[in-house]
């Protein structure tokens, strides 16, 4: 007779399941603070918040959550929306895209019909497959072109710029303002990279600009080779789309360490705080990145008071310390926001009015500037509201932290 | 542009090295690889990054608490996750998936403890990290000082293996039961090597961060590169992970150099395979045999 148990030479029974035991108490322990989903009571109003809590991106995208939770602190001291508190549920997605489809089944069974995340563009893909057709109501930290698109999620809005629009305006400045006609282009191999690369390589040969492109992959352990092979193109200029602080931070002391500091022009991880403090003065003087006209000053244009307030609650998150523009780039607080806005004029919370109003609210002004929606166009802003930015008027008291100098020729 | 491919590759492949020979440290009276020894030289570098640049404290006061703490996790690492799997069964594996938690455990508080951004550790002026030119290639003070001190680091743990601790590790290596017999305690042994080896972690993170900053990619992105200097160089034996180390490291640069950038990783794994089929023991490794 054939002997069918299975043997499993050095691994005994007990210690595996004694050791998965382990590991998954591991796994959980940093989630415990989680609240559970319970169903949608008369008294609040539920949110769907979906955050990173655990897993290796937690620290990273952590301080993204900040805005979220200021608006949501604004609103209900505001007399919450339409009557009641909003009570945001979190959810922790660990920036897992094979995640959001059980959290979004989750608010589907707990009644909710509105949310805030998730932050990256492959969890909000995946994301947006289920909410979609679970008509829940919701905004993303994802600026793939794709995402403003109101035919494809009709549910969806893209309460900021896109990555067309982002890339265009640092290619433009990199070639029209600063004269430069031979662009070293460094991307990480992520979608938001890929994605930014392809349009600003676009808008770069339509400028007659000379481009060579270096594609970093996001787990390099070493980003010099990159950087050398952009020095040795001749490159006279750099757009920079790596989303990594860590890898940013390497490309950079590899430009210092060649002596090599043309002007670069990058995404909002440019202004975090590693950066300066890794460059020297003179090599800052030479950093520019896309923000927000809202967000910044010059000598004809100042901050608004609401944008300044917003500053000022960022300084009550010790998370926010250094990561104040990224923070404010992201989509959640003119979103929720809004949301008060459009319920507390239609005064009732069913998803197929306050879409209805949502696709043609016109002209709301915003923390990132002026938002207008149809139907079909669910990107809210206009190229006008990027502007390029010196990452080094950081030094000036007048940045607050968040704020930026327009940089010349803006 | 040898000279460039050479400085650069033997700099990379030193860490690669140092972080094999951590491995070995722990593997050597245990036949245990620790999936968490990337994060306790992530944690190294960040606490010393912390210490140094952030709370400016004295490079003494910085080098003897970074090793004496990630000595620390490392001995709690053994307590928790390893020797409670080896009492059940000396030969057992369950210590893939327990140490495999620690990593996680460990990577997850220094998140929220220290924060997502990299940190700067400056070492001092004489090895500082600016360069010069010599020969028409780039090179830092730094980089020399690495280069130089890996060996001098292999040589004194291989001196170490000559005591008669050593002598004890290494007759736990050959045959645990048969050590045991002999009066030697294996569990005293593996303690101190986690709490060694911790250590070791701890200042390979130290010597790391000023190329690459401390930050928590720094723990998986040099994980990945340590195991294929140990498989190459032949498992336990250090001599073997400086040599490995040395070839990845020159076959990385010359790879981005000659091919792309981009070819690195895959340079790295082919390099191993090609390496195993050769040599499935490794270069310096000496194949097992148990008798039972």
């Amino acid at each position: 007779m054939t002997d069918k148990r299975i043997v499993m030479p050095f691994v005994h029974r007990r210690d595996f399941l004694r050791s998965s035991v382990a590991a998954a108490g591991a796994l959980a322990l940093p989630g415990l603070g989680t609240k559970m989903v319970f169903a949608q009571s008369g008294d609040t109003f539920k949110v769907g918040f979906v955050r990173v809590l655990t897993g290796r991106f937690a620290s990273s995208f952590a301080p993204t959550a900040v805005a979220a939770l200021i608006a949501f602190d604004e609103v209900n001291a505001a007399g919450g929306i339409n009557g009641r508190r909003v009570e945001p549920i979190e959810m922790d997605d660990e920036a897992a895209p094979a995640k959001q489809p059980g959290l979004v089944l989750q608010m589907k069974d707990a009644g909710i019909h509105y949310a805030v995340g998730p932050v990256g563009s492959s969890a909000a893909l995946s994301a947006l497959a289920a909410s979609t057709e679970a008509k829940i109501m919701s905004t993303t930290f994802a600026l793939g072109t794709q995402f403003g698109d109101g035919d494809l999620y009709p549910y969806h809005y893209q309460c900021m710029c896109n990555t067309q629009q982002t890339s265009s305006a640092n290619a433009r400045y990199m070639v029209e303002t600063l004269g430069i006609k031979k662009v070293g282009i460094l991307t990480d191999d992520l979608e938001f990279g890929k994605q930014s690369a392809d349009f600003a390589e676009q808008v770069l040969a339509e400028l007659g600009a000379t481009v060579t492109r270096e594609n970093v992959p996001a787990t390099s352990p070493d980003a010099a080779p990159y950087v050398e092979n952009l020095q040795r193109s001749g490159a006279e200029g750099v757009l920079a789309y790596i989303s990594s602080v860590p890898l940013t931070a390497q490309a950079f002391n590899a430009m210092v360490q060649l002596d090599w500091l043309p002007p670069v022009v990058g995404i909002n991880v440019i202004f975090r705080k590693p950066l300066r403090d890794l460059l020297s003065d003179n090599a800052l003087d030479n950093l520019y990145g896309h923000t927000y006209r809202t967000l910044t000053w010059s000598d004809t244009y100042e901050p608004g008071e609401k944008q300044k307030q917003f500053a000022e609650s960022l300084k009550k998150h010790e998370i926010a310390a250094g990561a104040e523009v990224p923070i404010a780039h992201g989509p959640f607080y003119d979103f929720i926001h809004m949301l008060k806005l459009v319920i507390d004029d239609v005064k009732d919370f069913d998803v197929e009015k306050i879409k209805a109003e949502m696709d043609n609210l016109q002209g709301y002004e915003g923390l990132l500037g002026t938002f207008n929606f149809t139907p079909k166009q669910h990107c809210g802003l206009d190229d006008s509201a990027i502007v390029i930015a010196e990452v080094a008027s950081v030094r000036d008291e007048k940045s607050n932290g968040l704020f930026r100098k327009q940089a010349p020729g803006q | 542009m040898i000279l460039d491919i050479l400085v650069r590759g033997l700099a990379n492949g030193s860490l690669y090295a140092l972080v094999a020979v951590s491995f070995n440290i722990l593997y050597r009276p245990t036949n245990v690889f620790n999936f968490a020894q990337g994060d306790l030289v992530m944690l190294g570098a960040m606490i010393a990054a912390s210490l140094a640049t952030v709370q400016g404290a004295p490079w003494i006061v910085t080098i003897t608490l970074t090793l004496a703490f990630v000595a620390v996790v490392g001995l709690a690492t053994e307590r928790v996750a390893v020797a409670p799997v080896l009492n059940r069964a000396a030969h057992g594996q369950g210590w893939i998936i327990s140490t495999l938690a620690v990593s996680l455990i460990i990577a997850n508080s220094v998140g929220f403890i220290f924060g997502p951004d990299p940190l700067r550790l400056v070492p001092p002026s004489a090895i500082r990290t600016s360069t010069f030119v010599v020969f028409g290639t780039r090179v830092s003070p730094y980089q020399i000082f690495l280069i130089v001190l890996t060996p001098i680091l292999v040589i004194a743990v291989e001196r170490f293996y000559r005591t008669l601790e050593g002598k004890a590790v290494r007759a736990v290596a050959e045959d645990r039961d048969g050590a045991l017999l002999r009066g030697i305690n294996p569990k005293r042994l593996s303690r101190w090597s986690f709490f060694l080896g911790g250590a070791f972690a701890g200042l390979v993170g130290m010597l790391a961060a000023p190329l690459r900053y401390a930050s928590i990619d720094l723990g998986p992105m040099l994980l990945l590169k340590g195991f294929a200097a140990v498989a190459i160089g032949g498992v336990g034996n250090n001599l073997g992970a400086l040599i490995a180390g040395y070839i990845l490291g020159i076959a990385e640069s010359a790879g981005a150099r000659a091919l792309s950038p981009g070819s690195q990783e895959a340079v790295t794994f082919v390099l191993m395979l090609v390496i195993l089929m050769v040599k499935p023991v490794g270069l310096l490794g000496r194949p097992e045999a148990r008798t039972v």
